[in-house]
């Protein structure tokens, strides 16, 4: 394609009989009209005082949603003070919500990956003991862990950063999803057991076992209704 | 020929003006970003260094960015926050040490601003990369499998190997290779978990 | 034969110095702009076919699976890379330097450095395009070429910005016709957008958010300031050209490109609506937008205006066809793309499929017909041949429009669900991407149709080149019924003299 341009032959190196011959050649020259010419129809009016409204309009916009041209002026929006709490969630609701990332290793089915990802269904870490569930959400976990009877080794990651009330209702839902059908996991354990914690790293099998078997620091359902 | 001039000036301004406005200004404002140094001498965001400085490159040459994006939107724009992709929308700060950026623009895939701290396993990585149909299925990502050796001998499994699930033919194990590895190391390393103040707008 | 037919009737001695003029114009950039169109359409239909096989890929990731330097995140920048600069640059180049050439009444100069520079151009998207699929992209979006191949394309443009100043300052006419207006415009504002682009992302001056600025400013504009300005170009000098008739109105034509000139270029960071950015730099590229209407409606009154009354034209002539085609989707893909960047709709459609049906509908709707409209316009005048089949011209015309509206159609609208399936978190990830499946095979149907109507008119566009159809005297029209089969029936009632003698010595 790219070589094929015909260079030889310009029509004017060759001599023609009729000095009309060239005009001939070139038959489409010829019946084109002559170049473009501009009209001088008249704008109307009443068009450019729309223009000149609307680029007003975009100066408003400009100024309204400027942030204030900060660097780290980045939610346009922020004019009042700070949001509203949002009240609580149906805990099933939110907890189907939070589980979508744990979806890329558990399934959407909760059975997990044979071989590498437990799975939750049936599983005795998910329908046993609350504080230690909890304890594995908030920490991770790392290494041969036996669910149902099967030894799995991978590795779960932390998901401290994730609040108190999240945390509870993903487990509330996992517990009660896929036929698994145990009771939900109250939001003030979740901030009990984040407190024991404190800044401890993550878990394996053995640390889990002790910590299970350890006696749930001396937290009164009084004390834990208060620092909710 | 005044009226030539006065139209190429004209046109030169026009683009002046937004060279000045959207790339100078800008960046000028960005000259008071700094990373945030804790007492024990972690710094956030970090500087891009060995492996993970090497596996960006491979993130680069694969092309990742034209189905992944790296940024989270802000909470109640979108629904980044509550499908888990961050903890926080994404700030300026958070990317001073990126170059080229690899913001992307096209989430055919999940955003990966925060993998390493939603993923840290390597092993799922490796898996992942490998065949996305393991850990992902129905999955429109193509697999990355030149990245990894194949084992299928005993004989020739290193520390790095990964089990592959049953079901992928004579091959029990796969070794990421080198390119592979630093790519793993880069993604687990994307962290935007240190709460910036200005990401509370 | 024609050429007496012709002579039949005597040419007015008023005309002559026109007809003379124009002619020879003509003449002299025919090896130029041949081999700019000509080299355009090989990166066409090269861009098409990568495009293709990323848009199968992306529905059936297995295909041509296991091969790294075909892996999707490769082929899909050369797609883009390809079809925006070799397609795009190498047709607008020479839209842009015959169109001056002609408007300015003046012979094409620095001939063989505009021949040169083209090969340069070529061999430097082939030395991109391979250091792409070599893994050595940069990495920034529509700025992949690696930093080796950028010298091959900036110097071709310098050759192209000095021929296109030299024959504005010595051009033959009084009058500055709109279409310069753009011409000279695009001349300008391309290689301060390259440069400065370059300049901030791939060589370093600025890292980062201010980076990804950059990079999008750079991206929205090439389609902004570099193919947008050309297209229009050429709509205001085919449509008022095939029909006879003067632009509706100056004043009109001084707003659109004065309005086009300073807000434009504002509108490259609604691309990242809802990033790490302060605010007000997003919200400017939204005011850029908005203002947008105004250019956009103003030009596109000009051009209905001066097409009222002729549209009848559309049955016959395929340049008008294709040119009506361009303008119309030109507006109605900008008025998209105003809508698209409010928040509002960002919030929903940004990261989705939605955006790349717009891209399509930008540069498969309102650029490329007009280049196309261009090249069936100008290549009889060019080679002083006919098109040699109009069923060819059909089938490109027919396919470039649904294949263009299929996948236009099929983008946005999964683009929306998508978006809203993506904002709605009970919905996991994977079911959205299994939702988009089906429009993705569509998409690969519509690419299919859309590289039909490109090899019709390639081969088309080849027997221009390479055989002789001088035995027209008409030109090739919709209505007519011009098939390959009557040319090679006339070849043979030719004796061999004449078809050696090209018919110049009838």
């Amino acid at each position: 394609m790219s070589e094929a341009t015909p260079t030889g032959g310009a029509p004017n190196e060759v001599t023609p009989p009729n000095p009309d011959a060239i005009f001939a050649l070139h038959s489409a020259a010829m019946r084109e009209a002559s170049e473009p010419r501009d009209g001088i129809k008249p704008t109307p009016v009443s068009y450019l005082i729309m223009c000149f409204f609307w680029v007003l309009f975009g100066g408003w916009y400009m100024g309204y949603y400027s942030g204030e041209f900060r660097a780290n002026g980045l939610n346009e929006r922020a004019v009042g003070g700070p949001l509203a709490a949002a009240p609580p969630q149906n805990p099933m609701v939110l907890g189907k919500e939070i589980f979508g990332p744990c979806m890329q290793c558990h399934q959407e089915t909760g059975l997990g990956v044979p071989g590498s990802y437990p799975p939750l269904v049936g599983s005795e870490y998910v329908l046993g003991d609350k504080r230690r569930l909890v304890a594995i959400l908030l920490n991770g976990i790392t290494g041969d862990l036996v669910v149902k009877g099967k030894t799995y080794n991978s590795q779960m990651p932390s998901w401290k950063l994730r609040e108190d009330e999240e945390i509870a209702a993903v487990l509330t839902y996992i517990r009660a999803s896929w036929g698994n059908s145990a009771d939900s996991v109250p939001t003030n354990l979740v901030t009990t057991i984040r407190k024991e914690l404190g800044d401890k790293g993550g878990w394996d099998a053995k640390s889990l076992a002790e910590f299970a078997e350890s006696k749930p620091a001396a937290v009164t359902p009084v004390e834990a209704q208060a620092t909710k | 020929m005044n009226r030539t001039l006065l139209l190429i000036l004209g046109i030169f301004l026009t683009i002046a003006s937004s060279v000045t406005g959207l790339v100078i200004i800008p960046n000028w404002q960005f000259q008071e970003l700094k990373p945030v140094v804790k007492n024990e001498g972690q710094q956030f965001p970090a500087p891009y260094e060995g492996e993970a400085a090497q596996g960006r490159r491979v993130y680069i040459d694969q092309g990742c960015i034209y189905c992944h994006t790296q940024q989270v939107r802000m909470k109640g724009y979108g629904a980044d926050i509550r499908r888990g992709w961050g903890t926080r929308r994404s700030v300026p700060r958070d990317y001073i040490y990126d170059r080229p950026h690899q913001l992307g623009t096209m989430r055919t895939g999940p955003d990966l601003a925060n993998i390493g701290g939603r993923q840290p396993s390597s092993e799922w990585h490796a898996l992942h990369l490998y065949n996305p149909q393991i850990t992902s299925p129905g999955s429109v990502m193509p697999r990355f499998d030149y990245l990894f050796t194949e084992v299928t001998e005993p004989s020739q499994l290193t520390n790095l190997a990964v089990k592959v699930p049953v079901g992928s033919g004579r091959v029990t194990h796969i070794i990421p290779t080198e390119r592979g590895q630093s790519l793993i190391s880069y993604l687990t390393r994307l962290n935007q978990s240190y709460p910036f103040p200005e990401a509370n707008q | 034969m024609i050429q007496n037919q012709i002579l039949q009737n005597p040419i007015p001695e008023a005309l002559r110095p026109e007809l003379e003029a124009r002619i020879e114009v003509d003449t002299y950039s025919r090896p130029v702009i041949v081999l700019y169109w000509s080299t355009s359409l090989f990166w066409l239909t090269f861009a098409t076919l990568a495009g293709l096989i990323s848009s199968i890929k992306l529905h059936s990731p297995g295909f041509l699976g296991g091969m790294e330097w075909i892996t999707f995140g490769r082929i899909r920048p050369v797609h883009w890379d390809t079809a925006i600069y070799g397609f795009g640059g190498l047709a607008a180049s020479g839209t842009l330097l015959w169109l001056q050439a002609r408007l300015c009444q003046i012979r094409l100069p620095f001939r063989e450095l505009l021949l040169v520079g083209c090969v340069i151009y070529n061999l430097g998207i082939a030395v991109g395009v391979v250091g792409i699929l070599m893994g050595q992209s940069t990495g920034v979006e529509t700025l992949e070429f690696p930093l080796y191949a950028i010298p091959f394309l900036v110097i071709p443009y310098v050759f192209i910005v000095i021929a296109n100043f030299n024959m504005y300052w010595r051009k033959a006419t009084k009058h500055t016709y709109v279409s310069q207006w753009y011409l000279m415009a695009v001349t300008v504002w391309f290689p301060i957008l390259i440069l400065s682009a370059e300049a901030c992302t791939n060589f370093g001056a600025v890292d980062g958010v201010a980076q990804a600025i950059a990079n999008w400013w750079y991206g929205h504009n090439v389609v902004g300031l570099f193919a947008t300005p050309t297209g229009i170009a050429a709509a205001y000098y085919l449509i008022p050209k095939v029909i006879g008739k003067p632009i509706h109105s100056y004043h009109l034509s001084l707003l659109g490109f004065w309005s086009n000139a300073i807000f434009y270029n504002w509108a490259g960071t609604h691309h990242l609506t809802g990033g790490p950015l302060p605010a007000w730099t997003i919200t400017l590229g939204v005011v850029g937008s908005l203002m947008m209407f105004i250019p956009v409606i103003t030009i596109g009154i000009n051009h209905h205006m001066t097409m009222l009354g002729s549209f009848h034209y559309l049955k016959t002539s395929p340049t008008l066809r294709f040119a009506v085609m361009g303008s119309m989707c030109y507006t109605l893909s900008s008025f998209q793309g105003s809508l698209e960047a409010l928040r509002s709709h960002q919030e929903v459609t940004h990261f989705t499929h939605y955006t790349i049906g717009h891209v399509h509908f930008g540069m498969y709707g309102f650029f490329a017909p007009l280049m196309f409209a261009m090249m069936y316009y100008a290549m009889p005048r060019l080679t002083n041949q006919e098109w040699s089949s109009a069923r060819l011209i059909r089938i490109h015309f027919w396919c470039t429009l649904v294949g263009m509206l299929l996948y236009v159609l099929a983008m946005c609208f999964a683009g929306i669900r998508q978006g809203l399936m993506m904002n709605d978190p009970s919905i996991p990830f994977l079911n959205i991407v299994k939702f988009t499946v089906p429009f993705l095979m569509l998409r690969t149907l519509a690419g299919l149709i859309l590289l039909t109507g490109t090899i019709a008119f390639l081969i088309n566009f080849s027997r221009m080149l390479t055989r002789h159809t001088f035995t027209y005297s008409t030109p090739t029209l919709f209505t007519s019924n011009r098939r390959w089969e009557d040319i090679l029936e006339k070849e043979k009632e030719l004796t061999s003299k004449q078809i050696l003698d090209g018919g110049q010595g009838a």
